[in-house]
């Protein structure tokens, strides 16, 4: 009489039990993957940090941003800044300028947003616990956009005081070559990028 | 028995092992490059930051030796200050000249980091001994002690040099007279910390160490106990003024004496003066090591 033995039980609970947890593996880190590619593209793209970073220089030479560190964080672990912050510049420097020239900045790199953070706020408003002062973790981010809260929550270095964050806004490259700045959410083809630097 | 169903489920599912195999080791392997290139990125973040030179010793403030005080540090100031600390740290730092070797009368030290400014005392008296007030009076902002640093110490400094120092706001409400035989932590939080008084300051350029800076320099160890001068860069054996008044008084303010301990002495009394100040954020690094033969150089 032939043996007809199939696959008994046990062997088939095995195959599907390794299948499942190295298919489930395979998905976890294939999302994972899309996710930090799109992060790596739109986040501290080395570009835009390269931007940042001569911004970055341009406002410790030239502007009053050690007073607004000083002043500005009251009631916010977030504050705008840009050509017409309040006391962005000393008088000297307003004479000399400089608003111009930061204005020119902000056509030249096509910058949609700059902003200062305070880095306490990486630690004290979790999404656990909004830490000692929880209406200053609301203030903080009631008037940015998804995105940029996004990106604010994917910063996790703590070892400056401050940060830089700069938001661009770009179109494509069209078939010339040429990107021209545009408003999130306004303009069609119009990509955001975040860069940020300790201060 | 039948043995060819068995060869070739084997064969099939050998060949779909295989294959499941490979594609774990790509995947892992893209999930490697992904580490890879967000450290490259986070990477290129410092490393174009080493010419600032606060930015300069946040980045390698644990080879250069600075203590950084954040919630992790027991007893820290919670400012997330960077400071040195210790006997004799490399924190030299020549101001005021570009001649090497740099002069003693240009050579400071650096007390630490301060949300990206340097703080820098002097390394030695800046003039002979003088009294804090010639009034008896230990109110900083109409003292003669800020009218000769804001004065005179400051116009001895010359251009491009003078630019560089920063306005700084400098608390001078001051603390009571019990703080002569207490730890540094306890002396902070009135001085400078939750429990400072908040509305007596003063926007200058030129400073004295706070009882706390000076403190604080001490090997961390030290910080729960009292405050002897062991173990301590700042105690240079030689009774100095602090910031800090007596607020117990109108006319008694609390100084360094030779010994390292912390006192109060009359504002007539003669001690020696180190002028400190911060520098501004913008200051670049143009080398050095730290040591006092070749202190930190400042690019002007």
């Amino acid at each position: 009489m032939k043996n007809k033995r199939g696959f008994v039980f046990v062997e088939t609970i095995i195959t599907v039990v390794v299948l499942t947890t190295s298919l489930l593996y395979l998905y976890n880190s294939y999302s994972s993957i899309i996710n930090s590619e799109e992060e790596r593209l739109y986040y501290d793209n080395p570009a835009y940090i390269y931007k940042t970073n001569y911004i970055r220089d341009f406002l410790e030479s030239n502007s009053n941003i050690d007073s607004i560190k000083n002043f500005a964080f009251a009631n916010s672990y977030i504050v705008t800044i840009g050509p017409a912050f309040d006391n962005m510049f000393t008088p000297e420097q307003t004479a000399s300028g400089m608003v111009t020239s930061l204005e020119n900045i902000f056509n030249s790199f096509n910058i949609n947003q700059m902003l200062l953070l305070d880095s306490s706020m990486l630690k004290e408003c979790t999404n656990s616990s909004n830490g000692p002062d929880p209406l200053k973790c609301d203030i903080s981010t009631e008037n940015l956009s998804y995105s940029l809260n996004q990106y604010i929550k994917s910063i996790n270095d703590t070892t400056y005081s401050y940060y830089l964050i700069i938001e661009y806004s770009e179109t494509n490259a069209t078939e010339s070559g040429r990107i021209s700045k545009c408003t999130p959410g306004i303009n069609t083809n119009c990509n955001t990028y975040y860069a940020s630097l300790g201060l | 028995m039948n043995n060819k169903g068995f060869i070739s489920t084997t064969i099939v599912y050998s060949f779909f092992l295989v294959f499941l195999l490979i594609l774990l080791y790509i995947v892992s392997d893209l999930v490697n490059n992904r580490i890879l290139i967000n450290a490259l990125d986070d990477e290129i973040k410092n490393e174009i930051s080493d010419d600032n030179f606060g930015r300069y010793l946040t980045i390698n403030a644990d080879d250069l030796g600075l203590v950084k005080h954040d919630s992790t540090l027991p007893n820290g100031s919670l400012d997330n200050s960077l400071r040195y600390v210790g006997s004799n740290p490399n924190n030299y730092i020549c101001f005021g000249s570009e001649v090497s070797p740099c002069p003693s009368e240009n050579l400071y030290r650096i007390i630490g980091v301060f949300n990206n400014q340097l703080k820098i005392i002097k390394n030695t008296a800046y003039g002979s001994n003088r009294n804090f007030d010639s009034l008896n009076s230990n109110y900083y902002v109409s003292s003669d002690m800020h009218e000769y640093l804001n004065t005179v110490f400051l116009n001895s400094i010359l251009s491009p040099w003078n630019e560089l120092i920063a306005t700084h706001v400098w608390y001078v409400g001051g603390i009571d007279n019990t703080f002569t035989n207490s730890n540094v932590y306890d002396i902070y939080t009135y001085e400078l910390g939750s429990e400072k008084k908040a509305s007596v300051y003063i926007n200058a350029k030129i400073g004295l160490m706070h009882i706390s800076d000076y403190g604080y320099a001490a090997s961390t160890n030290y910080y729960a106990s009292n405050i002897t001068g062991a173990a301590n860069w700042l105690n240079n054996n030689q009774s100095t003024w602090f910031m800090t008044r007596n607020s117990s008084s109108n006319d008694t303010q609390y100084y360094l004496t030779n010994t390292g301990t912390i006192n109060i002495v009359s504002v007539s009394s003669s001690n020696q003066v180190r002028p400190t100040f911060y520098l501004n954020s913008s200051v670049k690094i143009a080398g050095g090591t730290g040591t006092s033969s070749d202190p930190y150089r400042i690019e002007v």
